[in-house]
């Protein structure tokens, strides 16, 4: 048995730890190549940055400073108080994880735990530095400490399987993020080695491709090898392995099931190299779109079925016949 | 054995009875390893270790809650290294009195809401006392318990005179709080200092989840198939003891579950699940009679779940504890427990209370206010160590409002000797120093009444202070109960 709220509070610990750590990637790399390009420029990449990751760009308090490494790493890293940072996606992960402390090994809450005692001193390191490497390094290796209990030590049970929906969901839905972002980038052209790197499968790539890489083949390579555990396709078979786990039957998950094989057969079948830079991005939108929507299906299938204000509605006088 | 060692250096007894130090300065045998140890340990080690504890507490998130002006502080939870221990043959005399009070406590329950009540008729407590408490619950009569466990967790708080002679203080028959610490403190000492567990046997306290989920399957409604489902009902994250409550979900594997979900349906509970409503058998419940459903209780409650009460009429779901329980645990009916016992058990009590004076008896009441400087006042419905007045130290104004408010409501308070609480070592600075205690043992009743090995032990902030309420500043410390050694052959 798992409440359905307990469920929503996985699966969002599961978004939450994947953002938190695919932020901190992004930063890392968008810092080692932005200092080569001119600093005009660079506040447009950074801006490109922010946008990818859906972070507000206006109402942020830059004071006089542009678009800059330091004015970037303080807002996307340690302010809690920006939405999409790294510190408030670690905060609102141990939020939900706090919910379901209970029914998670006791090993995992700890990590966050101490991960997010951790974000405090290391805020104070980066800061002094005007440097974010010790911010990033923290959360990267709290998140992969905390990826390492969830794989070694929580059963496979409809638990787990929210957490890893959750991961796969915000992971297909930051890479075309990312692609998008890439391939709109107006001030310099496609960077197929920042983009791969950002996905972490720049290796994976050069072993199977060489060093020819073209915005189409990278795009292809992140969207649909089924080997490569970040690309969409790999996500969503995943997620789709992990569905069959919370509801065998596929009796109370049909719409997010259906949401699901179509976006993946999309992937597995449709034709992403005709007219390739005429349509990819209105075929990436569109694919963001649908990712988004599947969580909203998932949300309103399993987690709210009846609806928020349903909830305490239903009152029975004791002793009535009704 | 003398103390010599640099962590007992400046110890100097307190008054009342050392649970460690005979009055000559001899360590008590039961002690004597655990003194041997600390001597040792020097301050700066014992520091380091503390620390430990305490990084380890702050990472698992063992704390409380304490409010101040309506805010809430979230603490660690203090724990003191040096342990509290008893003996063997002591435990069973506490085992023993504990479990006949509590016997005799669920006799009244039963006896009150879905008896006689003879208890009442026959003049054992006064009828109107029962009635004017807060905590008799009209809604709870007609409502049947499984083996009439009323109260399926009891915590009684047991205090030392000055001669060592246990009694009780109060009895805690709502939701007694505290047993998560119990186990985690054992968790803890066992990290931070292993090596003074190794001359002794101390019984282990690991087995909690065990025993709790085996009496709430116990008392499962007849409804309920072979393994009935348990959840247990938490007011939420934001409640002073949701550690606890997310603890006792953890080692029974249960789920935690708050007020929205779970929906009564045809007076039977269900919970909202991913696979749609599944039926609930029985409901631990932390949150308090009034917010338990609000189509009965408190209204504006979003804690509870409306229905509940009517499926608990109809007897599909059971509710730990019972509804209505805080008229026995009432300070103004404390004083009629032990005639409770003689009366139910035809038995003599084995802990006795501390002395009573009750307020509406004008011979009490006049000799209590002639010499409440030297007397504690209690109002009787608080809880936590608030309102509480300590006559030698207290202030004439104090004692002075004591008395108006002893005058103008006489139902509401209670007026008791003071009882010179024992001691024992605490670290503090650089030394160790003793501080008064209380021990809060837990009973729990299913098909029959269980006590489980130890409790906790809470100790006063400062030197002299009788206050141990951790929220008002007490730590805690672990408490061994020495293994029965005697069939053990040497």
């Amino acid at each position: 048995m798992i409440l359905a709220r307990h469920a929503e509070s996985l699966y969002w610990t599961g978004r939450y730890l994947e953002r938190a750590e695919v932020t901190s990637r992004w930063l890392d790399v968008a810092s080692r190549f932005n200092a080569h390009v001119l600093p005009e420029d660079g506040a447009a990449e950074w801006q490109g940055l922010m946008r990818a990751l859906g972070a507000p760009l206006l109402g942020a308090d830059l004071g006089d400073g542009a678009f800059d490494q330091a004015a970037v790493s303080t807002l996307l890293l340690a302010d809690p108080s920006t939405v999409g940072s790294v510190s408030s996606a670690i905060e609102a992960l141990r939020d939900n994880l706090r919910v379901v402390r209970d029914r998670v090994p006791v090993e995992l809450w700890e990590e966050v735990n101490r991960l997010h005692f951790g974000l405090e001193q290391s805020a104070t390191a980066s800061r002094q530095d005007r440097a974010h490497h010790h911010f990033s390094r923290t959360v990267r290796e709290g998140c992969q400490a905390i990826s390492g209990v969830l794989s070694e030590s929580m059963m496979r049970d409809e638990g787990h399987a929210f957490i890893v929906i959750g991961q796969m969901i915000e992971r297909s839905i930051l890479t075309v993020g990312l692609l998008r972002s890439a391939l709109t980038n107006t001030v310099t052209s496609f960077d197929s080695d920042r983009v791969l790197r950002s996905s972490s499968a720049l290796q994976s790539y050069r072993r199977l491709h060489g060093h020819r890489a073209t915005s189409q083949s990278v795009t292809s390579f992140l969207l649909r090898t089924p080997e490569l555990p970040r690309s969409v396709l790999s996500c969503l078979l995943n997620a789709e392995r992990r569905l069959n786990v919370v509801d065998p039957g596929s009796q109370r998950t049909a719409q997010t099931r259906r949401l699901a094989g179509r976006i993946r057969s999309g992937l597995e079948f449709g034709d992403f190299d005709l007219d390739f830079d005429d349509r990819i991005i209105s075929l990436l939108t569109d694919l963001q779109q649908d990712l988004w929507r599947l969580g909203d299906t998932l949300s309103s299938e399993i987690f709210r079925p009846l609806g928020e204000p349903l909830l305490h509605a239903q009152y029975i006088r004791p002793g009535l016949e009704r | 054995m003398s103390f010599l060692g640099r962590l007992f250096d400046q110890y100097r007894r307190a008054e009342g009875f050392d649970e460690a130090f005979r009055s000559d300065g001899t360590v008590r045998p039961h002690y004597e390893q655990v003194v041997r140890s600390f001597e040792e340990i020097d301050a700066d080690e014992l520091r380091r270790m503390e620390g430990v504890v305490a990084d380890e507490f702050r990472r698992l998130g063992i704390t409380f809650t304490v409010y101040n002006d309506d805010e809430g502080i979230e603490r660690t939870w203090p724990i003191d290294l040096f342990p509290r221990i008893i003996e063997a043959a002591e435990w069973k005399t506490l085992e023993t009195g504990l479990k006949q009070r509590v016997k005799a406590l669920n006799f009244f329950l039963s006896d009150l809401y879905v008896g006689e009540g003879a208890a009442l008729s026959d003049g054992v407590v006064p009828e109107w006392v029962v009635k004017s408490s807060q905590g008799f619950e009209r809604n709870a009569f007609g409502i049947q318990v499984p083996y009439g466990a009323h109260c399926m967790i009891a915590g009684i708080d047991l205090v030392r005179d000055g001669a060592g002679k246990y009694a009780v203080l109060e009895d805690n028959l709502r939701n007694p709080s505290g047993i998560s610490y119990v186990v985690e403190n054992r968790a803890a000492m066992v990290k931070a200092i292993p090596r003074i567990f190794d001359d002794h046997t101390v019984e282990p306290v690991d087995q909690y989840g065990e025993m709790l989920r085996h009496a709430l399957e116990a008392v499962a409604p007849p409804t309920a198939n072979e393994r009935p489902t348990i959840v247990i009902l938490t007011p939420g994250v934001y409640n002073a003891a949701y550690f606890e409550h997310a603890f006792l979900a953890r080692s029974m594997g249960v789920e935690l579950v708050e007020g929205q979900d779970l929906v009564v349906d045809d007076q039977v509970v269900y919970a909202r699940t991913i696979h749609g409503s599944l039926p609930v058998d029985v409901i631990y419940r932390r949150i308090d009679d009034n917010f338990l459903d609000p189509v009965a209780f408190e209204a504006s409650s979003s804690l509870g779940v409306p229905g509940l009460l009517g499926a608990m009429r109809a007897g599909t779901v059971t509710v730990c504890n019972a509804l209505g329980n805080g008229v026995a645990d009432d300070k103004a009916v404390y004083p009629y427990v032990p005639d409770m016992i003689r009366y139910y058990l035809n038995e003599e009590p084995i802990l006795p209370n501390v002395e009573t004076y009750v307020m509406w008896d004008q011979d009490q009441k006049a000799e209590a206010l002639d010499r409440l400087d030297q007397l504690v006042t209690k109002p009787v419905a608080e809880s936590g160590g608030y309102g509480i007045v300590i006559g030698p130290h207290a202030s004439e104004t104090e004692l002075e409002g004591a008395r108006k408010a002893i005058e103008e409501d006489p139902r509401n308070w209670i007026v008791q000797e003071v009882v010179q609480l024992s001691s024992l070592a605490c670290l503090s600075e650089s030394h160790l120093e003793p501080r008064h205690l209380d021990l809060r043992p837990f009973v729990l009743t299913g098909e029959r009444t269980e006590v489980f090995p130890g409790g906790l032990t809470r100790v006063a902030l400062e030197r002299g202070s009788l206050v141990v309420n951790s929220s008002q500043g007490g730590g805690s410390k672990d408490t061994w109960i020495l293994a029965d050694q005697t069939e053990v052959p040497a």
